[in-house]
């Protein structure tokens, strides 16, 4: 056992006119209360108190609070927004958690131990060690077929998501396709159906069996929900019709040239083409690096 | 009579600390995870470290029950944290030394349908956890758990053991349990574990 730790012999005391990552303590209580009860029932929506912040509600306060209650400093953070780390939402949020927090950030995804992030799950396999924290807008799956909030938790509770299917099966015969491509439908652990976040189909399977525990914060609609590490995430599908993810076959990043990554479309308006280029900026910036080291 | 108030607890820091390790070991059942020594001078029977962690979630938000017998834990727990002394059928948190046969452990709230996080948590103080106890042997399987790990435990009593797996027989109703032993080993078992007896020497 190491030294005690309780007589105030921690860092980071300096006065900054805040409590250490902004929110009070009994907050922060009762983000991390529920957030053990969703990481004890995996994809389960707990509701929780989602005062107001800084930043307005729809703007990533679900993950916000989320990284707040479980942030400490000692932890590097990563903040990407669509996969990117200099986009608005994430500098705002990153500046926000640096002034009331003091930690070191990174834009390596290996080098964090809390990345939190909107829209994408990083290119690079995350490891035991490190907390991946998504911000959703709309927690609930079942939002498609139901819009009353007390149908839609009966139906979570009874599993029955029957009408789930039916509008995936809808979709199949009138487009041929089923017309969902980020927030795919998935399934938690064989029981509760949860909305993945708006992540391109490309991550979901990244979720499944993960070494790593994924956290999900919906601060406007005030839900908190859970993928602990080594859990199965099934997206819906067919068995004659088959989950697939986004194909980029044939196309490569105009930065770095990668072929095995989930790509943004750019539309060259002097030539008309369109270009590809990695949507994980970090990860793309690091190859960039490594190919120039490899040519010197 | 020990100092019943504890102002050197930090409650920024250290709430979080324990917070991280004990969300670690939430997240995956069966792992032993270390709590560092705190100086807390908790009432006999309570643990510096089950105090620890009841002070890093109990607040006036929340109720927690003790066993008749340990009324003096309950008016360390509302010093310390604000939290509130209830009925085992209605409290939040059940703090309770695994060694004793405790009947009541079956009142307990496992959540409804709607609202399964309704459901309490149990801290339980054992008096060993790891390899080198061997009363116990408990086999987890499920979310967080790759393949199969075995936890060894001493120090509870089996009867509750029985309680808690008939509690958690209906997923996602249940209760989740926070295990610490007297040198500060922390394991948790969430409900969504399948728990099998594997050894009993």
């Amino acid at each position: 056992m190491s030294a005690t730790v309780n007589s105030a012999a921690t860092p980071a005391r300096q006065p900054r006119g805040y409590n250490f990552a902004f929110l009070d303590e009994n907050t922060k209580r009762e983000i991390r209360r529920k957030l053990l009860k969703a990481v004890a029932i995996p994809g389960y929506q707990v509701p929780f108190a989602s005062p107001e912040l800084p930043i307005a509600r729809g703007w990533g306060t679900g993950g916000l609070q989320i990284t707040m209650a479980i942030i400490g400093p000692e932890d590097v953070l990563k903040v990407i927004d669509q996969g990117c780390d200099g986009s608005v939402n994430a500098v705002n949020i990153r500046n926000l958690l640096v002034k009331t927090t003091g930690v070191d950030t990174t834009f390596d995804t290996t080098a964090a131990s809390i990345v939190q992030t909107r829209h994408r799950v990083p290119e690079e396999p995350m490891r035991a060690d490190q907390i991946l924290v998504l911000q959703v807008p709309i927690p609930e799956p079942l939002r498609y077929v139901e819009a009353s909030e007390a149908k839609t938790r009966e139906m979570h509770g009874e599993m029955d998501y029957s009408r789930m299917w039916v509008y995936l099966y809808e979709n199949i015969v009138q487009y041929g396709e089923i017309s969902i491509g980020a927030r795919y439908p998935s399934l938690v652990n064989r029981r509760y159906l949860m909305d993945p976040s708006p992540i391109p189909r490309w991550d979901v399977p990244k979720l499944s069996m993960s070494p790593t525990l994924h956290l999900f914060g919906a601060g406007r609609e005030k839900r908190i929900y859970a993928v602990p590490p080594h859990t199965l995430v099934e997206p819906l599908e067919f068995e004659d019709f088959r989950f697939r993810v986004e194909e980029f076959s044939g196309r490569s990043c105009l930065r770095c040239g990668a072929t095995d990554t989930y790509m943004n479309e750019l539309f060259d308006r002097v030539s008309g083409q369109k270009l590809y280029a990695c949507s994980d900026s970090g990860y793309c910036d690091k190859r960039r690096a490594a190919q120039e080291r490899r040519a010197d | 009579m020990s100092s019943v108030l504890e102002p050197c607890f930090d409650r920024v820091f250290t709430s979080q600390r324990l917070f991280r390790l004990l969300l670690d070991a939430m997240a995956r059942p069966g792992k032993i995870v270390p709590l560092p020594a705190l100086d807390l001078d908790p009432p006999q029977g309570l643990t510096c470290f089950m105090a620890g962690l009841a002070f890093t979630l109990l607040d006036r938000e929340t109720s927690f029950a003790v066993l008749p017998g340990c009324e003096p834990w309950s008016r360390y727990l509302l010093l310390n944290s604000g939290s509130r002394a209830a009925a085992v059928s209605e409290a939040e948190f059940i703090i309770v030394d695994g060694q004793a046969d405790l009947p009541s452990l079956l009142d307990v709230r496992r959540g409804d349908l709607l609202f399964p996080d309704r459901g309490a948590t149990l801290m339980i103080m054992l008096s060993g956890i790891g390899a080198e106890y061997g009363d116990i042997g408990l086999a987890l399987q499920g979310p967080g758990v790759f393949g199969v790990r075995t936890v060894h435990l001493s120090g509870l009593c089996p009867a509750n053991l029985e309680r808690v797996i008939d509690l958690n027989r209906e997923f996602p109703l249940g209760v989740d349990l926070i295990l610490s032993d007297s040198r500060g080993a922390l394991v948790c078992i969430p409900r969504s574990s399948t728990i099998i007896r594997e050894v009993c020497r």
